[in-house]
C-alpha cells in the first residue's frame, strides 16, 4: 500500500472594488492633469529581432486601473477575502512537465509558464463545483480572461500572487467562479474567454460588477 | 408546500469520479467518495449543474471507474518505449535463430515513439490589434 505524504497549497483570493463614482472621479482628475491614456495590462509587440512586452495605452473614459486608482482615490471602497481552491489535474501536469520532467512526450508541454505576458486570470458565472478534471471556466457566455498588471505574477517565500484589473464594461456580471490560466484565446475587448491551461479553480460569490473596476487577487501558497 | 415523503424521488448517491470540492458547505470530495443529492442541494448545484458534472465524468455511479488520471502508476509497469524495445530486441532473437516472427511484432516494432515537441500555448497579447 502506497503511503500518501502531502503537499500542501493554500490559496487566498482578494477581490478589491471600486465603484464607477470612484473611477468617474479619478477620471475627471486625469483629465484637468492633460492625462488622457494611462498604462494598463502588458500586451506583446513583435518586431523582427525580439519579442517586447509594452503597456496596453488604456483611454481614461475606458477604465482606470487599481494602480492608478490607489494613488488618485484611495484604498478600494470594498474588499472581499475568500480562502481556497482545488488545483485541477491540467495545472499540477503544467506544473510538473515544467519542472519536473525530462523529456517532453505526447500531452506533455514544458513551455507555457504563468508569467507576466502568458498567465490570465479569468472570472465567470457559474456556480457549478469545483472538480479537477475541469479544464475551463464552467459558465456558458458569461466568462472572461484578463492579463496580468504589471509585476505580476511575483512570488516571496513559497507564496506566488496573481493579480488583474477587470476595468468598465469589462466582467459585468455575477462573479461566481474564477481560476488563473497560462494562455487564453479567442479575444474579446481587451480580455479573452478562453483559459489555454487552468491552474486551479474556486466557486464562491463575490458578487455582481455592474461597473467600475475589480481587482482580483491570488496567493498561492505551497508548503 | 413540501411534497410528502412518499411523493418525492428516490435519494440519488453519486460516486466522485475526481477530485470535488462542494461550494457554500465547503466539502472536499476525493475520487471513490459518495456524494449525496443532500450534500448537493446544500452545496446550491442546480439540477443543470449536476447534470454537467454527470455529463463530464466528475460524477458517476457505484460501477463507474474514476477518472483515469488519479489512477496512480505502478512504476513497474511497460511504457510503449519499453515494449516497442522488447519487440526489436525479439524480432532480432527470432532472426537469429531462423524462426518465424509473427506479423503482429514487427508492427510494434515499427511504432514511433520519438519525444514529441508539443506546442499548446495559446496565445496572449494585444485583443486590440
Amino acid at each position: 500500500m502506497l503511503n500518501s505524504d502531502t503537499l500542501r497549497h493554500q490559496t487566498v483570493w482578494i477581490c478589491e472594488k471600486w465603484s464607477d463614482e470612484a473611477c468617474d472621479f479619478a477620471a475627471k482628475k486625469l483629465e484637468r492633469s492633460g492625462i488622457t491614456h494611462v498604462p494598463a495590462e502588458l500586451r506583446e509587440i513583435q518586431t523582427p529581432t525580439r519579442t517586447l512586452y509594452v503597456p496596453r495605452l488604456m483611454p481614461i473614459y475606458e477604465g482606470i486601473p487599481s494602480s492608478v486608482l490607489r494613488e488618485i482615490v484611495g484604498e478600494p471602497e470594498e474588499c472581499a477575502e475568500i480562502q481556497g481552491n482545488l488545483l485541477l489535474n491540467e495545472g499540477i501536469q503544467r506544473l510538473q512537465d515544467m519542472t519536473m520532467i525530462a523529456t517532453v512526450v505526447t500531452n506533455q508541454t514544458a513551455t507555457n509558464p504563468w508569467s507576466n505576458a502568458n498567465a490570465f486570470t479569468g472570472v465567470g458565472d457559474s456556480n457549478t463545483a469545483e472538480a479537477a478534471t475541469q479544464t475551463e471556466l464552467q459558465a456558458a457566455t458569461n466568462r472572461f480572461y484578463k492579463a496580468q498588471n504589471a509585476t505580476y505574477p511575483s512570488r516571496t517565500n513559497q507564496t506566488v500572487s496573481f493579480q488583474s484589473d477587470f476595468t468598465g464594461t469589462e466582467a459585468n456580471y455575477a462573479w461566481a467562479e474564477w481560476t488563473i490560466s497560462a494562455s487564453a484565446t479567442t479575444a474579446s475587448g481587451a480580455g479573452f474567454t478562453t483559459g489555454t491551461t487552468n491552474l486551479n479553480r474556486k466557486v464562491a460569490s463575490l458578487g455582481t460588477k455592474a461597473s467600475g473596476t475589480w481587482t482580483l487577487t491570488a496567493q498561492i501558497t505551497f508548503s | 408546500m413540501a411534497r410528502p415523503r412518499s411523493e418525492q424521488p428516490a435519494s440519488v448517491t453519486y460516486k466522485a469520479l475526481t477530485y470535488i470540492h462542494l461550494p457554500v458547505i465547503e466539502v472536499d470530495k476525493r475520487p471513490g467518495d459518495p456524494v449525496t443529492a443532500e450534500e448537493l442541494e446544500s452545496a446550491e448545484q442546480s439540477q443543470e449543474s449536476i447534470d454537467a458534472m454527470v455529463a463530464a465524468g466528475t460524477l458517476g455511479s457505484e460501477e463507474d471507474d474514476i477518472h483515469h488520471s488519479h489512477i496512480i502508476p505502478d512504476p513497474s509497469m511497460p511504457t510503449i518505449g519499453s515494449v516497442v524495445e522488447n519487440s526489436r530486441r525479439l524480432i532480432a532473437q527470432l532472426e537469429a535463430t531462423g524462426e518465424e516472427v509473427p506479423d503482429e511484432l514487427r508492427v510494434v516494432a515499427k511504432l514511433d515513439y520519438t519525444a514529441l515537441a508539443t506546442g499548446d500555448e495559446g496565445k496572449a497579447g494585444d485583443a486590440n490589434a
